[in-house]
């Protein structure tokens, strides 16, 4: 594996909520390569918004945020406020789900990207639309000059997840985080801003982190998965691996789901997610999965190596991946 | 479509539908939801219908429940058009058509517990006394799998999946001919959607139940449940057949499209899908004359943008909107 980008360790995100505690992240360990197509898996609940949340520290005052976070061997969780501007949009891009709601409405979408580019680059305000109406044109939005001047409002939803890559794009950042950048975009679309965000990042020749349910999104757009529950990982290694030996019954249950045969049931996984407002003791998928025995009420499982670079976090991971 | 029109429960003619925008000037902006769609449901049928957000697909569930008027086009219902009734004929027919919506959660009233919200559907059936209403909710409940023991749950208290069959137990209540399901599973994710689809299989097991009309974005949990399929795209029906028509033979690159984005591993094109395809492309700008989808189809031709497309039989009970549907493999 390569040179790690970002080094997470003991990652605990909280929240109080009325004398309750959500425990979103519980220990979250994991890195991800310099260079690499990360993807986190999870549905929701699993905590893969709150992970890449904690990142940038976007999070509301209620939240308590404990571990390490190392991006290029910085720590970024003991930074003041002004720093942490600078590694936000400068070297950690991230683009929102809902293009649309991450736009001010009340200003031109150049306007938007310029005054990002300015705060980053420090350039003039001239040269800062420029550069706005240019990373336009490369997202592949038409008469790019006459639309910076546009309103969100006037934009279609596939445009404005462009302008979004453009803004993420301007500052030429490290680290891309992509947040379920194609939900609520047709199929159409949903594959041109796919093939846009792989094109961006190979550019810049960046790193991206790809936050996503969908399984049939992750096949062909990241080289490497991390499959998120219930606040926990509960596996990671290259897509070849997770998708064709998957080693926790957990990702080999998801993954069944997407299946589809012409005869018979739909498979699902029975039961339901664990309580997030409490602790847990054992493994966070044994109310739900087919193989529990004792010990995973008991104990929670560590993450275990059962090829190079593929973890599980499972008492029987072994099992499970030769099976 | 033709033969078996005696059997028809439900069909929809050249349905058409669209809404004004706002009047700027003299001129008034129109969005056209339905562009003469056309459709049969047989009786105890289940047709599947998937469209993007905003391809017309909840228009066409409004219109079919008498919730909003056609602009053109009639629906018939056993025969009767739906839409010159009067409310007084209405009346007794409306709970024979049910719908199950999108969100379980705001779908219920936050104040009623699962059985206050069934009996309240239970009214609308004048045969039953108050003491076998109160028995139908345990078999209502049954039936979709929940037991009794979730009557006195209120809807915070379940889960999405639990509250989505409690939906369907309600929409069953009034003993319907038909429920309009509207992305009954969008809202869920993927790894119990299997629950409310194997529900529906049971469903239609069942003698003398219901026709289905399933409306989702995603195709690949019509593969379990739809007798046929309609895709429909921009209020246009492109391509309609059985399921396993749309599956395994499917015509229309819009059909085609839908299914890659479905599959696992299936995206190889994708890679060049950059080709005569552009986002920024909007509805209005779409070649009046010519296709719809030219914009956005890789393989469109100089004579797409010059020919309105028609729906035409490929084989037989498969249509297709696409002329060159027999070249492009």
């Amino acid at each position: 594996m390569s040179v790690s980008l970002l080094q997470i360790e003991g990652l605990q995100l909280q929240f109080r909520v009325d004398r309750e505690t959500v425990y979103a992240l519980r220990g979250v360990d994991l890195s991800v390569g310099a260079g690499t197509r990360t993807a986190i898996v999870g549905e929701s609940g699993s905590g893969k918004t709150a992970l890449t949340l904690s990142l940038l520290r976007l999070l509301p005052p209620n939240a308590q945020l404990e571990g390490s976070v190392r991006f290029r061997e910085r720590e970024l969780l003991t930074l003041d406020e002004a720093e942490l501007r600078q590694v936000r949009g400068g070297q950690i891009a991230m683009i929102f789900q809902h293009a649309q709601a991450a736009l001010n409405p009340l200003l031109p979408v150049g306007r938007q990207i310029a005054d990002v580019c300015r705060q980053h680059s420090g350039v003039g305000r001239a040269e800062a639309w420029e550069r706005a109406v240019e990373v336009l044109a490369a997202t592949g939005i038409q008469q790019a000059a006459a639309r910076a001047r546009d309103y969100p409002h006037q934009y279609s939803g596939g445009m404005a997840q462009r302008a979004l890559i453009a803004m993420a794009l301007v500052c030429e950042p490290q680290l891309l985080i992509a947040d379920e950048p194609t939900s609520g975009l047709d199929v159409a679309v949903q594959q041109q801003v796919l093939a846009l965000v792989e094109q961006v990042v190979a550019r810049l020749d960046a790193t991206l982190l790809l936050i996503t349910h969908d399984l049939a999104v992750v096949a062909d757009s990241c080289d490497q998965i991390i499959v998120m529950y219930a606040g926990e990982v509960m596996e990671t290694g290259t897509t070849a691996q997770v998708l064709e030996r998957p080693a926790n019954p957990y990702t080999a249950a998801l993954l069944a789901c997407f299946e589809q045969t012409d005869e018979g049931r739909m498979p699902f996984i029975p039961g339901r997610t664990p309580d997030m407002r409490q602790p847990l003791t054992g493994c966070s998928f044994a109310g739900r999965c087919a193989m529990t025995r004792d010990i995973c009420h008991q104990q929670r499982p560590e993450p275990l190596e059962v090829a190079p670079g593929h973890f599980s976090a499972c008492h029987f991971a072994q099992e499970v991946v030769e099976a | 479509m033709a033969g078996s029109a005696g059997e028809a429960l439900l069909r929809i003619e050249e349905a058409t539908k669209s809404f004004s925008l706002r009047q700027r000037g003299w001129r008034r902006q129109h969005v056209v939801a339905l562009d003469g769609v056309s459709m049969t449901l047989r009786r105890g049928e289940t047709v599947g219908l998937v469209g993007e957000s905003g391809s017309g697909k909840s228009t066409l569930g409004r219109c079919v429940l008498n919730l909003l008027r056609l602009d053109g086009g009639r629906i018939l219902y056993r025969g009767r058009e739906i839409q010159a009734l009067s409310e007084r004929e209405w009346r007794p027919l409306r709970r024979r058509l049910q719908m199950v919506f999108q969100n379980p959660v705001s779908s219920f009233n936050p104040m009623m517990t699962i059985e206050e919200a069934l009996l309240d559907a239970l009214r609308q059936v004048p045969e039953l006394d108050d003491s076998r209403r109160r028995q139908r909710v345990g078999e209502l409940l049954e039936q979709v799998q929940l037991g009794a023991r979730f009557a006195v749950l209120y809807p915070y208290e379940m889960s999405g999946g639990q509250l989505q069959r409690a939906a369907i137990a309600r929409a069953l209540a009034p003993e319907p001919d038909f429920i309009f399901l509207d992305e009954p599973t969008a809202n869920l994710d993927m790894s119990i959607r299997g629950q409310i689809i194997n529900l529906l299989l049971d469903l239609q097991q069942q003698e003398g139940g219901p026709g289905f009309v399933f409306v989702t974005h995603d195709l690949r949990v019509l593969r379990y449940v739809a007798d046929r399929i309609y895709v429909i795209t921009q209020g246009h029906i492109v391509e309609s057949g059985s399921r396993d028509q749309i599956f395994h033979a499917p015509r229309h690159p819009w059909t085609r499209a839908l299914l890659e984005a479905a599959s696992i591993g299936r995206r190889e094109r994708r890679r060049d899908a950059g080709s005569g395809v552009d986002a920024g492309i909007s509805l209005e700008s779409s070649a009046r004359g010519g296709c719809r989808l030219l914009a956005r189809c890789p393989h469109a031709r100089e004579r797409c943008a010059r020919e309105p497309q028609v729906l035409r039989e490929i084989e037989p009970g498969q249509y297709v909107r696409c002329w060159r549907a027999e070249e492009i493999d």
